[in-house]
């Protein structure tokens, strides 16, 4: 499931609490949600770094061997390409939850019901 | 210091006050006036679709999580021989607590977050900067730094500009509007906690410290904000000395106080009234249909079982999160809570 829409049907199921206030929660959880995003987006950024590096030490040192440069170059292709589309993602969720944010930040509580319950119908 | 345990109870020593809608006309009638039901004042030029999304509400969530609960509350109680008030306002708290040994709230507590609601219009940034700058507590001088930072107020030729570190900086830059730096400065710690002062560190909880913070912003801010700390009853928002002031002089009972973080109003009242009596209280929020179903098998256990009340609730609280348990499969605690009460 989407981690947004997740994130978002968390704080709507606390709505009817007898205290607090919808805002308030959307905004710590929202917060919490791109802080993790941020630093998962971090650690992919690094191992990507670190699996480029290696593959460009290994096509090097294959370098007169075609079939293991190939089977290198396929296996890096496929991990660094899934890493990349994860890292999109990643980036996308975080640029999405920043955008409710401030949104959030100056609405009433009905604006920011509203939008929680058409953004969770979206996603 | 411990105060002597309440003897066993019967049910016309119980008073039930409920502070919440309970029927459609009173919930609609509540919608566009009450703190904790204005998330569904829906704006927008369409009555119609406004009504419809409204009765949604009303069908789906609010008669599941909170008036069928409550409505199966106040049958059993009525049914054992507890008074049960509803629409309870502070009149009726004074009455219950001047006859009844036990009284039990459950009322909304409109915490110390600060809302874009809070604003009271038209909103002048202009004002918000001219009352810190007439303040010169450590509160205020935060506020001045803070609203400097985020551009939207020039500091007076007067003053110093306010030395602020890298990553305080840094922050502030992220930090754009009102409501934020507000927001923000509820959670500050060691505020007003400087060496002068003999006092080498202050541990305090964040509800209090956010609660105590609410208070002071309330004060500096009295007209452009509605104040926060506030007890929701059906004659309107209490503020903590209020509530304690309509407490009978003479009560020595236990005071249930089922509604969210009401540690806040609990020491206030314990300390005003010098532990006299017992406070039942909670640090965290409360959703309806815990509280009502906890509050069933407490009485029940008080009047049948015979148990102390302040046993039996704690001994109900316990059957609960066991029942839950046992539910078993969904994650969501509204889910088990959902699927426990239909079983």
């Amino acid at each position: 499931m989407n981690g947004l829409k997740r994130i978002l049907e968390e704080v709507n199921q606390h709505r009817l609490s007898a205290g607090g206030a919808i805002s308030d929660k959307a905004m710590r959880a929202l917060r919490t949600y791109r802080t993790r995003l941020f630093a998962t987006f971090l650690v992919f950024f690094v191992l990507l770094v670190c699996v480029v590096g290696f593959g460009a030490f290994g096509l090097a040192w294959f370098f007169k061997q075609p079939a293991q440069q190939a089977a290198f170059a396929g296996a890096m292709g496929i991990s660094v390409g899934g890493a990349l589309e994860l890292m999109r993602r990643i980036w996308s969720q975080w640029s999405q939850a920043g955008l409710l944010l401030v949104l959030i930040e100056d609405a009433s509580e009905a604006q920011v019901a509203t939008l929680i319950d058409k953004v969770i119908q979206k996603l | 210091m411990s105060l002597p345990r309440p003897a066993k109870a019967d049910a016309s020593d119980i008073a039930l006050l409920l502070a919440i809608p309970l029927d459609e006309r009173e919930f609609f009638a509540h919608v566009g006036k009450s703190d904790w039901l204005q998330q569904y004042a829906i704006e927008g030029s369409d009555a119609t679709a406004r009504q419809e999304r409204l009765r949604a509400v009303w069908t789906d969530e609010y008669v599941p999580l909170v008036a069928e609960p409550f409505r199966e509350l106040i049958d059993r109680a009525l049914g054992l021989g507890t008074d049960v008030r509803t629409q309870a306002t502070l009149g009726s708290l004074r009455e219950a607590t001047t006859h009844k040994p036990i009284v039990i709230l459950f009322a909304h507590w409109k915490g110390p977050e600060i809302l874009y609601d809070d604003l009271v219009p038209p909103v002048e940034r202009e004002k918000f900067v001219a009352r810190v700058r007439e303040s010169d507590t450590p509160l205020a001088r935060w506020l001045a730094s803070s609203f400097r930072a985020s551009g939207f107020a020039q500091a007076s030729p007067d003053q110093a500009p306010a030395k602020r570190s890298f990553w305080s900086s840094w922050r502030s830059y992220r930090i754009q509007s009102l409501v934020e730096i507000l927001r923000a400065s509820l959670g500050v710690a060691s505020l007003e906690n400087s060496a002068t002062d003999g006092i080498e560190e202050v541990f305090e909880h964040e509800v209090t410290r956010a609660a105590r913070r609410r208070d002071a912003i309330d004060l500096l801010f009295r007209g452009l904000l509605r104040p926060g700390n506030r007890l929701e009853l059906f004659d309107g928002l209490h503020a903590k000395e209020e509530v304690e002031a309509a407490v009978a002089p003479l009560f020595q009972g236990v005071l249930d106080l089922t509604t969210c973080t009401s540690t806040i109003l609990a020491d206030f009242i314990a300390a005003r009234r010098q532990l006299r009596f017992r406070v039942v209280q909670f640090p965290t929020a409360q959703q309806p249909i815990w509280a009502a179903k906890s509050l069933k098998s407490t009485i029940e256990l008080t009047v049948q079982a015979g148990l102390p009340y302040l046993d039996a609730r704690i001994l109900a609280r316990r059957e609960l999160e066991q029942a839950l348990a046992e539910v078993g499969p969904p994650k969501r605690f509204i889910d088990r809570l959902k699927l426990w009460s239909e079983t």
